[in-house]
């Protein structure tokens, strides 16, 4: 039961790695210069996570999710400035797929959902900084990738009646 | 909001971004299943995430039955699973730290308010969350040996806005990669919010990083 709780919390991060590398390599077209950089590194970071997430699942004995021919893209990168809109707002989906993963029975399987999902949140500031969104203070939620419904505590057994 | 679009289903890869241009769509990953159908135009905007895989939150939680209450004077109470409760106090401990130094430094440089209130804001959340987990409703937690700290008096290190900025930015790092490392000794439920926590941390290190 646990075992197909992990794999579709890794079924899930891994599409939306499938959407990231898609959506850079779409974007990084319309950026030049350093961004293109950021870009380009970010794009194979991705990539790299996306093989990590399916060798996790291969040695799950699971046959991972396979990335869609095109996706519909929540920005249409037009310009420098709406490529880094459509980065941001790629990074902040791959917070929200993560936050499944972040609850895996499996403790390793939390501490990378963890990690990634700060990779990218913070990417996703660096490139709302980055398409001039004027001053910008951080994520726009306090618990990015969460909603609202899930923050409250599970009741347990236990305690005093006071 | 920039220019929508959603709905639109872009299929073609523009043209200059070498690497994707050379390569065509992307690549269909190693030892994944056969791609979809070609027409198939899938939706990643937005990606909620699915009632299922919130694993701990109440949302999804499936209560066992009730006992009978005719015997419930004979009845031990359960012993709640306090394994978890350092990771909890430690959290709580820490946003306690960061709301007193952001107070602090909303304080002493009321410049910065345009950038300090709304991380402050976010803290205080965080802060609200994490002491419903510790006090869920069926008693108090102190007793099972899951103090919390009172708020330690903080002041604004001296040195300017750009001193203050990188101070709080140093704190948000570090507890950023100390929830990396609790979400592994938590429940799921809480592991969640601890990672969720631990993402917005990196994201307000990163905008402070660009303020400073």
């Amino acid at each position: 039961m646990s075992e197909v709780t992990s794999v579709s919390a890794l079924q899930e991060a891994l599409k939306a790695e499938h959407a990231a590398v898609y959506g850079y390599g779409v974007l990084g077209a319309r950026l030049r210069g350093a961004a293109q950089g950021t870009a380009r590194t970010i794009w194979d970071d991705h990539r790299a996570q996306r093989d990590d997430l399916i060798s996790r699942l291969a040695a799950r004995g699971v046959r991972a999710v396979a990335a869609s021919p095109v996706y519909r893209l929540p920005v249409r990168p037009v310009s420098g400035r709406t490529a880094a809109q459509l980065a941001a707002a790629l990074e902040r989906a791959v917070v929200t797929a993560y936050a499944g993963l972040a609850g895996a029975p499996d403790p390793a399987l939390r501490t990378i959902a963890a990690r990634e999902m700060q990779q990218a949140m913070a990417r996703s500031v660096r490139w709302q900084a980055m398409s001039g969104a004027g001053r910008v203070t951080g994520p726009s939620s306090a618990f990015p990738g969460l909603p609202s419904a899930s923050l409250g505590p599970a009741p347990e057994p236990g305690g005093s009646r006071d | 909001m920039p220019e929508a679009g959603a709905g639109k289903g872009l299929s073609t890869r523009p043209a200059g971004w070498p690497a994707a241009s050379a390569a065509g769509p992307p690549a269909a990953p190693p030892g994944g299943s056969k791609p979809a159908s070609p027409t198939a135009i899938q939706a990643v905007w937005p990606a909620p995430l699915s009632r299922r895989s919130l694993l701990g939150g109440s949302a999804v939680l499936a209560l066992p039955a009730l006992p009978l209450l005719g015997g419930c004077k004979a009845v031990e109470p359960a012993k709640a699973d306090t394994s978890a409760l350092p990771v909890l106090v430690a959290a709580i401990t820490a946003e306690q730290d960061l709301v007193a130094r952001y107070e602090a430094a909303r304080s002493a440089h009321a410049d910065l308010a345009w950038l300090l209130d709304p991380v402050l804001a976010h803290h205080r959340s965080h802060l609200d969350v994490l002491r419903r987990h510790y006090v869920p409703g069926s008693g108090r937690r102190a007793g099972e040996g899951g103090r919390i700290p009172a708020s330690a008096q903080v002041t604004a290190p001296e040195g300017g806005p750009g001193a203050v900025l990188a101070d709080l930015r140093r704190a948000e790092t570090g507890a950023a990669a100390r929830l990396t490392a609790a979400v592994a000794k938590a429940d799921a439920g809480l592991a969640q919010v601890l990672a969720s926590i631990g993402a917005c941390e990196a994201g307000h290190a990163e905008a402070l990083g660009r303020a400073t």
